[in-house]
């Protein structure tokens, strides 16, 4: 398992970011924090592995509603070994 | 209890801290996090171990094993946010083919000796050929290592073949700076990102190669701030897709598109008389090229420039007179707060030095210049270009502290802070990374006179230009010896003699220096695999070999050890006991012993306990009245500068006329070495790319990254690829006179050149761009230019 702790950035259109916001709730692989600032959501991310946690972000920037998504935190999954180059 | 879900729920909790923080909300330090919830976790700082941004990241380590990284909220660079690269450094560590035991080549084969071995070897090589012996460092050294290195080879060996691959990035920024300033490094900080009104990306791929620094300018857009990104560049590229505005120059020009800048802001009236008056010298060169040139008056400055009129500017660049009219008219705008960035672009050019002087020079004329927000700022690509290579000084010219061999003065400073006999050091600059790379790839019988080289933290084999002629020519010469310290197989270790295990990272303790003069520690956190070790410890023990075998430059003028290092109870501390190196933090030592030499250019470094207590400090850091350290935001201005002298506004007080004036340069325009022609048709440019940092070695072990970007490519614009009946993912091989590479084409990628131009990353170790590049170089800076060679493309397969 791969846990991601994300900053979600939602678009400035506050009626497409709360549409936004309500369907990442309803994301069961995502837990939603609170932010003072609602543009700004924290959440964790939890995948089967690093490959998936980075098709799950790059699936939820294409949203209507959320302007990018960083990653600051990435829990690193000692199974899952690192490949060399060959 | 299921400790699994322990364990997960523990990192969630630490997941939703950093990400809480980093959004802007109050959460608990990750430190707290683990104490209440009773975690096995340990958590430390460090610096990312990849760009020269900076970024901190906290480390998590469980069972001896790092297990987590989370951006760092409490650091001012980074803000608690992390690119791709970064919130993957853990991984770098446990790549499956680390090196882990000392590995001689002997008859074709590598196999494993023991320590003890491998440095007599070395020690050997040094006494065989003393002046035949270099050291090929890096910008990923970090500022201990640099150190010892400098002190062994420069105060040990009397000898200044000692040179980094920062040779190959940062050379022309550091000439730029010095030739318009008198000392090296920015004026400015990374506040300009947020202060700024308008950000000028120079041939800078900013949303790729420094994505943390450029999203503090898109958050703001975002939040409605009314910055604008202006992106000038040869092709499109992912931070095209963000700015306001794009403007395309032909390669080599931009040397046209600043003296048109220059010559409209005096036409017009845009320049800032004032400041100029004030504050500004003006500069020309000398046939042959040198760094200080000679004065010239204003009018001949004036005069000068006439020839760049928008009309013949906009004729030869490529761009148009009303981008030429745009530009000028944003200098001329003395209320707009200006950043300049830059980056390979600007420096990797056969005239980089003088392109830097240009950027400085229209930031000058036209009064942009040490306000917050405004000013000029170059980008480092590795974490420690200034602080080690630039700062520590291993340039083959250099002494610590900005000192310089040739001067007998700075030679005698030196030789008193290290306690050496007068005339230790030897007052011949050593030779320059393509200097050093030609005479070892020179057979001795033809001059080839650089008979052993010891790379350290650094992959030439696939870095350096040209690569034929200045590496892959070392297999043929059996009398040349090539030591490699790594972490990992690469293109260098491929032609090694001796490969040496190096610790990497949060294996060793370290200390880095960032692009803004921000100067970072952090400690070892786990241990290294097998018989992996430091790198200055790598150094210490072949200093300590040949101080036993009797070599009089390992003794200082006392006899001591050249290494000479007394613990807490006054006793001599073996730091060449690997079993021993810990029991003393070696890295407070030699920073301690380096630290008189930063005062010496004002770049005051604070004590070592002051980095273990912040996320980094920027120079110069002078104590105030109450004893705290305060860092340095603007260089130079008062108010912010404590040097800067009362009542000056600026002062720049390493001035080359010693006047406090800055230098604005004229420089004319210079034909680059190659371009293409009827054979080779197409300009080539080569970079990086987001998910990889620079040769790969550590990211293609990274499995995200590497599933990411998986391998080189060529991007070829859609109509030139038409021509050649090449379809996107055709394999294509990409010719120069130099050497040929087979490579897969992107058509519509990431990136998007303009008909006549292609771009490879050189990330790839199976598909080596740098057989194709040319070596030819900047004569004052002696970086090479990657970014600019002659090539044709074919279909594979195709005929004709």
């Amino acid at each position: 398992m791969l846990v991601s702790g994300l900053v979600i950035h939602l678009e400035p259109d506050e009626t497409r970011a709360r549409e936004a916001l309500a369907r990442l709730g309803r994301e069961a692989s995502l837990e939603l924090g609170e932010s003072a600032d609602w543009t700004r959501v924290p959440g964790v991310l939890e995948t089967v592995d690093s490959r998936a946690g980075r098709e799950a972000v790059q699936d939820l920037e294409r949203w209507s509603g959320v302007a990018k998504i960083d990653v600051v935190f990435v829990g690193v999954d000692s199974n899952e070994g690192a490949r060399p180059w060959t | 209890m299921d400790l699994n879900w322990d364990r997960r729920e523990f990192v969630k909790a630490a997941a939703m801290a950093a990400a809480t923080a980093a959004a802007g909300g109050q959460a608990s330090a990750l430190s707290e996090l683990a104490r209440e919830q009773g975690g096995d976790i340990r958590w430390d700082k460090a610096p990312c171990r990849f760009c020269g941004t900076g970024c901190h990241v906290q480390v998590g380590v469980e069972e001896g094993r790092v297990v987590a990284i989370a951006g760092d909220e409490e650091a001012d660079v980074n803000k608690g946010l992390l690119c791709v690269k970064g919130y993957n450094v853990g991984s770098i560590l446990y790549g499956e083919d680390r090196l882990t035991k000392p590995l001689l080549r002997k008859g074709g084969r590598y196999v494993a000796i023991s320590w003890d071995e491998a440095i007599g070897i070395v020690a050997e090589r040094v006494k065989a050929d003393p002046a035949g012996f270099a050291i090929y460092g890096s910008g990923q050294w970090t500022i201990p290592e640099g150190y010892a290195c400098q002190k062994f080879m420069k105060g040990g060996l009397s000898n200044n073949h000692i040179d980094p691959n920062a040779r190959l990035c940062m050379a022309s920024a550091v000439t730029g700076f010095i030739a318009t300033y008198g000392v090296d490094e920015p004026a400015s900080c990374y506040e300009d990102l947020d202060e700024c009104d308008v950000l000028l990306l120079w041939g800078n791929n900013m949303a790729e190669m420094h994505p943390v620094l450029f999203s503090r300018v898109l958050d703001r857009k975002q939040r409605g701030s009314k910055v604008r990104i202006v992106d000038l560049g040869t092709r499109r590229t992912r931070s095209t897709d963000f700015a306001d505005r794009y403007i395309e120059f032909r390669p080599h020009t931009d040397q046209l598109i600043l003296n048109g800048i220059a010559h409209l802001l005096l036409k017009e009236g845009g320049w800032n008389r004032e400041f100029v008056e004030e504050h500004c010298a003006f500069r020309k060169n000398t046939e042959p090229l040198s760094l200080l040139g000679e004065p010239m008056s204003f009018e001949d400055f004036r005069t000068a420039l006439d020839e760049y009129d928008p009309e013949s500017v906009a004729q030869r660049s490529g761009i148009s007179v009303e981008d030429l009219r745009f530009l000028a008219g944003l200098f001329a705008d003395h209320q707009l707060r200006i950043m300049s960035t830059w980056c390979m672009g600007v420096n990797q050019h056969t005239r980089g030095t003088a392109v830097n002087t240009q950027i400085h020079g229209v930031h000058l004329l036209s009064g942009h210049f040490g306000r917050p927000g405004d000013g000029p700022s170059s980008l480092t690509g590795q974490p420690s270009a200034c602080g080690t290579a630039r700062e520590v000084g291993t340039l083959a010219h250099a002494l610590p502290g900005g000192r310089l061999v040739v001067k007998e003065e700075h030679r005698r400073q030196t030789e008193e802070l290290w306690n050496l006999p007068e005339g230790r050091i030897n007052p011949k600059p050593g030779a320059h990374t393509m200097d050093m790379w030609e005479r070892f790839c020179t057979p001795s019988e033809e001059g080839g006179d650089i008979s052993t080289i010891w790379v350290q933290v650094t992959n030439p084999g696939q870095s350096l230009p040209n690569l034929d002629r200045n590496f892959f020519a070392k297999a043929d010469l059996e009398d040349k010896f090539l030591i490699v310290s790594d972490v990992y197989p690469t293109a260098t270790t491929d032609l090694a003699d001796l490969i040496l295990p190096s610790s990497m990272w949060v294996e060793k303790n370290g200390m880095y220096g960032n692009s803004e003069r921000r100067t970072q520690q952090w400690f070892k956190q786990v241990d290294p695999p097998g018989d992996a070790r430091d790198d200055t410890w790598q150094v210490i023990a072949v200093a300590r070999r040949l101080y036993e075998d009797g070599l009089e430059g390992m003794r200082d003028k006392d006899g001591r050890f050249l290494f000479h290092m007394l613990d807490e109870e006054g006793r001599e501390f073996p730091a060449w006991k690997w079993e021993r190196y810990y029991d003393m933090n070696v890295d407070r030592a030699l920073f301690e012993e380096y630290r008189p030499f930063s005062r010496m250019k004002h770049k005051d470094l604070a004590p070592y306990d002051e980095y273990v207590k912040a996320r980094g400090l920027r120079w110069p850091v002078v104590q105030d009245e109450q004893g705290t350290w305060r860092e340095t935001q603007w260089r130079f201005a008062e108010g912010y500068d404590p040097y800067a002298s009362a009542g000056s506004e600026f002062d720049f007080y390493h001035s080359t006329t010693g006047d406090g004036r800055a230098q604005i340069w004229f420089h004319p325009y210079a034909a680059p070495p190659e371009s293409p022609d009827e054979q080779y048709p197409l300009w080539l440019s080569t970079g990086r790319v987001l998910e990889h940092w620079h040769t790969g070695s550590m990211t293609a072990r990274v499995p995200q990254l590497r599933s990411a970007m998986p391998r080189g490519y060529l991007e070829m614009n859609r109509a030139d690829a038409e021509a050649r009946g090449v379809r996107n993912g055709d394999r294509v091989t990409v010719t120069s006179r130099r050497g040929e590479i087979e490579l897969p084409v992107w058509i519509g990628g990431r990136g998007e050149p303009p008909r006549g131009s292609v771009f490879v990353p050189f990330f790839d170790e199976k598909a080596l761009i740098n057989r194709v590049t040319l070596d030819a170089y900047c004569p004052i800076s002696k970086e090479p230019d990657y970014k600019k060679c002659a090539v044709q493309v074919a279909k594979v397969g195709a005929e004709g």
